[in-house]
């Protein structure tokens, strides 16, 4: 039986606009990528089972969003290798638009397909925006993501270990 | 006490936290009468947004949007399960690919290629200045106010021989540039990502009118030739024409469907993109096979001449 789309988008749908608009920052591109989290919820209505929606829809809405970023940040050359410092605990909101932009350049690289990849097995880069962008712990990124909890330190460790060569890599052509 | 991160307020509010958390988060509430307030603002905070965004954009308005999206994605997998539209997609690349790469061999001048060389390199469709009257492929602007599909366009390089040009029959050719420089023909339902850079040609029975747009997973359609819909359609000589600029495929998701109508008299290109946009509004989804566009009566009272169309799909 498929889901009533009009009384999830009532309940769900407001949450799913904020988080497109707090990740792409721009009205029409948010309400495309809230339109295209629920078409992704109607394909795979069979994995609300078990989980709350809104969990569901919050991942979904991260990694649809994070595929519109990803097509723009192909053209972003800059880099700052400051926004490093700024990663871990921020909760302001400017600190976090510039951990958001720096993940973006951190995986400007990553050519794994991540357009497939509404929810399913995380992205790093999910997981960092989990972490990161989102203040989780580990744990709650173990459990939103399926993962083991070391399986996300380790992903995490890996992912420092490029931010650092990042910066060494923009210390070195400044300097 | 920290505040509470979005992720976490918006599934309280909702009452979709593990219970354990519910709870936790309730006795904070009772403790700490700060966090109290600070939870009460932020939770009308919430609501007043909820009644923003619903008031703004309707659940009935969003639920038939999201419908319409949903079968624009279930229409390009039925392509995939019509053997007959797909078979003959298929034979018709099949025999028009025998190699599927071509190699930049020399740069020309992106001016009008002289006859006489044309002729001593008569197995190829030259990519030059031969096909600059249909102009450019326009950027959003030049579609009549629709909203374009790519979000940029780049120039193939001049002076590259096309092979899967020549001889063809009447239809759309969409050729993708590859790593290494070199361009490959695509065949209809071959899958394109968000980023490659295509090329396209098409060519029309009798060449006399022609107009070719896409859709794509969004239902968003994009005119490419002519370049804008107060350009004429009119084709100026037989033969197959190249656009001559290429673009990125933008993150649309599932497809990137091709139109290509022609008519042996008047076509206006306005009219098309127009039929089609009212075509999409009033029944969800253009036709996604050829045979369908063909037998569809509105479709075909486009021009008073014969009217003809292709189609090619690839799929994302």
């Amino acid at each position: 039986m498929e889901i009533d789309i009009a009384a999830y988008y009532e309940r769900y749908g407001p949450m799913v606009l904020r988080r497109c608009r707090f990740l792409l920052k721009d009205e029409e591109r948010a309400l495309d990528a809230m339109q295209e989290v629920f078409v992704k919820l109607l394909e795979n209505q069979h994995r609300l089972e078990g989980t709350y929606p809104s969990s569901l829809l919050y991942r979904i809405a991260t990694n649809v969003s994070l595929n519109m970023i990803r097509s723009k940040s192909r053209r972003k050359t800059d880099t700052n290798p400051d926004l490093i410092e700024g990663i871990p605990g921020s909760e302001d909101i400017a600190e976090q638009t510039a951990v958001k932009d720096f993940l973006d350049q951190l995986f400007q690289s990553e050519e794994s397909n991540l357009k497939s990849k509404a929810f399913g097995k995380p992205s790093t880069r999910e997981i960092a925006v989990m972490y990161y962008l989102d203040s989780m712990t580990y744990e709650e990124v173990a459990r939103e993501t399926g993962l083991s909890v070391s399986g996300v330190r380790k992903r995490l460790r890996t992912l420092k270990k490029k931010a650092i060569q990042l910066e060494g890599v923009a210390h070195a052509e400044t300097s | 006490m920290p505040k509470l991160p979005d992720w976490k307020l918006e599934r309280y509010v909702l009452r979709e936290l593990p219970e354990e958390e519910l709870q936790e988060i309730n006795r904070r509430r009772e403790t700490d009468p700060e966090f109290d307030l600070e939870m009460k603002q932020a939770e009308t905070e919430i609501e007043e947004s909820n009644r923003k965004i619903l008031s703004r954009y309707s659940a009935d308005e969003m639920a038939a949007k999201i419908r319409r999206r949903a079968e624009a994605a279930e229409a390009a997998d039925t392509i995939d399960t019509a053997p007959e539209e797909q078979d003959r997609q298929r034979e018709e690349a099949e025999t028009t690919s025998e190699s599927t790469v071509w190699h930049p061999v020399f740069a020309l001048p992106r001016v009008v290629f002289p006859a006489a060389a044309a002729a001593a390199l008569a197995l190829f469709i030259l990519f030059s200045g031969q096909f600059s009257y249909l102009g450019l492929p326009g950027l959003n602007n030049g579609a009549g106010g629709m909203e374009g599909a790519y979000e940029s366009f780049e120039s193939f390089e001049s002076g590259i021989r096309l092979k899967g040009m020549e001889n063809m029959e009447p239809g759309i050719r969409v050729f993708r540039r590859t790593k290494d420089g070199e361009a490959e023909l695509l065949k209809p339902l071959d899958h394109a990502s968000e980023g490659d850079l295509l090329q396209l040609g098409f060519l029309t029975p009798r060449a006399e009118y022609g107009v070719l747009f896409s859709v794509d997973g969004r239902g968003v359609v994009t005119l490419h030739s002519p370049s804008s819909t107060d350009k004429s359609a009119e084709l100026a000589d037989e033969g197959p024409v190249l656009l001559d600029t290429a673009y990125r495929l933008d993150d649309a998701p599932r497809f990137e469907r091709f139109y290509l109508v022609s008519s042996d008299t008047f076509l206006s290109s306005g009219d098309v993109i127009d039929m089609v946009r009212d075509y999409i509004d009033s029944e969800g989804r253009l036709p996604a096979t050829s045979n369908a566009l063909n037998s569809t009566k509105k479709l075909s009272e486009i021009s008073e001449g014969k009217v003809k169309w292709y189609i090619f799909t690839l799929k994302k």
